[in-house]
């Protein structure tokens, strides 16, 4: 009786970790395996055609290369030019909205992500300052890149739309912080203008 | 007679605490917002941080400044110039996170003026004139809030449990022009 009760166990243990098995195997098959997909797929956009996530609307107008920059006409240094990406941003939600939120990256010669290589943004309609977005008014920014003279784009030049969602920390005393962009599109650009 | 003493203080406690569940603050109540002192244009108030005044104001087109890398900010919307007279009382403060409310939306005052009043930073009883501005959209006038926006002036984002000027603003009757050029601030007499 007790040899009979501790084979029954035995196979009841053998059978349920072989089940555990076959699920875990049926589940990888059905989920397309275990190799790597790279990542999130990002929706592809015309220029000029809207991008709506995060709170806010962005349109990419035009890529242009410069040694003037716009607005200010300040030149660029010897051996490099200014990168410019037009961008309208229009906030949608109903708080003020900081750029800092909605960031732009383009690949050209060089990796230029959204991160590390902005230089400025800077507000086409004048002012010092592109922050903060009202809510419900478009806005035209120039995303300024300070790029090398000799730089030329890549067989398909993207530029990247991303976003930044604001983190709170202490809910009393409104500590925030920005986690990491995440991209909400990408825009492929046929030609960058030169502007000489 | 303790036994009834007994079931007595059960249900006063019972009552007590049925009261206390109540009235608690509900999910989503704002137990640490800022204290509003109200008052409309022409008013004195004061504040722990700050003695203001409304002067006036006024809507515009365009704006114009003495800024050579930016002598004009043009908008898709609006601008909204308001008018203040402002005096610290403790310490140096600015008003770079004031905010207009307006039809359930928050505006935060545009900081790229160069002669923006929330870039003074006075001593205390000093006293200074200028402008604060707001981007709006071109159609904000014709929400049912145009006739009562409310003029925060916040020395900070988040003022928890402090006391915060706060201006009753009918824009409707708003004088409308196609520029206003922004005045440099200047120092006035105390407000108090």
């Amino acid at each position: 009786m007790a040899r009979d009760r501790g084979r029954l166990i035995r196979r009841a243990v053998i059978g349920g970790i072989a089940g555990v098995i076959v699920v875990a195997a049926l589940a990888i098959v059905v989920s397309g395996g275990l190799a790597d997909d790279g990542g999130r797929r990002v929706t592809t956009y015309r220029v000029g055609e809207r991008i709506e996530s995060g709170n806010a609307r962005t349109v990419v107008e035009s890529v242009t290369l410069s040694t003037r920059r716009p607005g200010s006409g300040f030149e660029a240094s010897d051996g490099r030019r200014w990168l410019v990406i037009t961008v309208v941003q229009t906030n949608l939600s109903d708080a003020p909205l900081f750029v800092t939120n909605l960031r732009i990256g383009i690949n050209y010669g060089t990796a230029l992500d959204q991160r590390d290589t902005t230089r400025s943004i800077d507000r086409a309609a004048g002012g010092q300052a592109a922050s903060p977005l009202p809510p419900g008014v478009p806005t035209r920014l120039w995303y300024v890149f300070d790029v090398p003279a000799t730089a030329a784009p890549d067989d398909e030049t993207v530029v990247g739309v991303y976003r930044a969602d604001r983190t709170y920390g202490d809910p009393v005393f409104g500590d925030t912080g920005y986690g990491s962009p995440y991209p909400v599109g990408r825009v492929p650009v046929d030609r960058v203008e030169d502007e000489g | 007679m303790k036994r009834g003493v007994r079931i007595a203080a059960s249900l006063a406690g019972l009552a007590i605490a049925m009261i206390a569940a109540a009235t608690a603050p509900q999910d989503g109540t704002d137990i640490a917002a800022p204290f509003l002192v109200r008052g409309v244009e022409g008013d004195v108030l004061t504040t722990r941080l700050l003695t203001t005044r409304l002067d006036g104001i006024e809507l515009a087109d365009a704006l114009e400044q003495d800024a050579y890398s930016s002598p004009r900010i043009d908008t898709e919307g609006q601008w909204l110039v308001v008018h203040l007279t402002v005096q610290t009382r403790q310490s140096t403060e600015g008003l770079s996170a004031a905010r207009l409310l307006l039809d359930g939306r928050e505006y935060g005052n545009y900081i790229g003026a160069d002669d923006d009043l929330a870039r003074i930073q006075n001593g205390p009883g000093i006293a200074t004139s200028g402008t604060l501005v707001f981007e709006l959209p071109a159609d904000a006038l014709r929400g049912a809030g145009a006739g009562h926006a409310e003029l925060r002036l916040q020395t900070q984002v988040a003022p928890t449990l402090d006391d915060v000027p706060t201006y009753t603003l009918d824009l409707r009757g708003a004088h409308r022009s196609a520029e206003f050029r922004i005045p440099r601030p200047r120092v006035v007499e105390p407000l108090t």
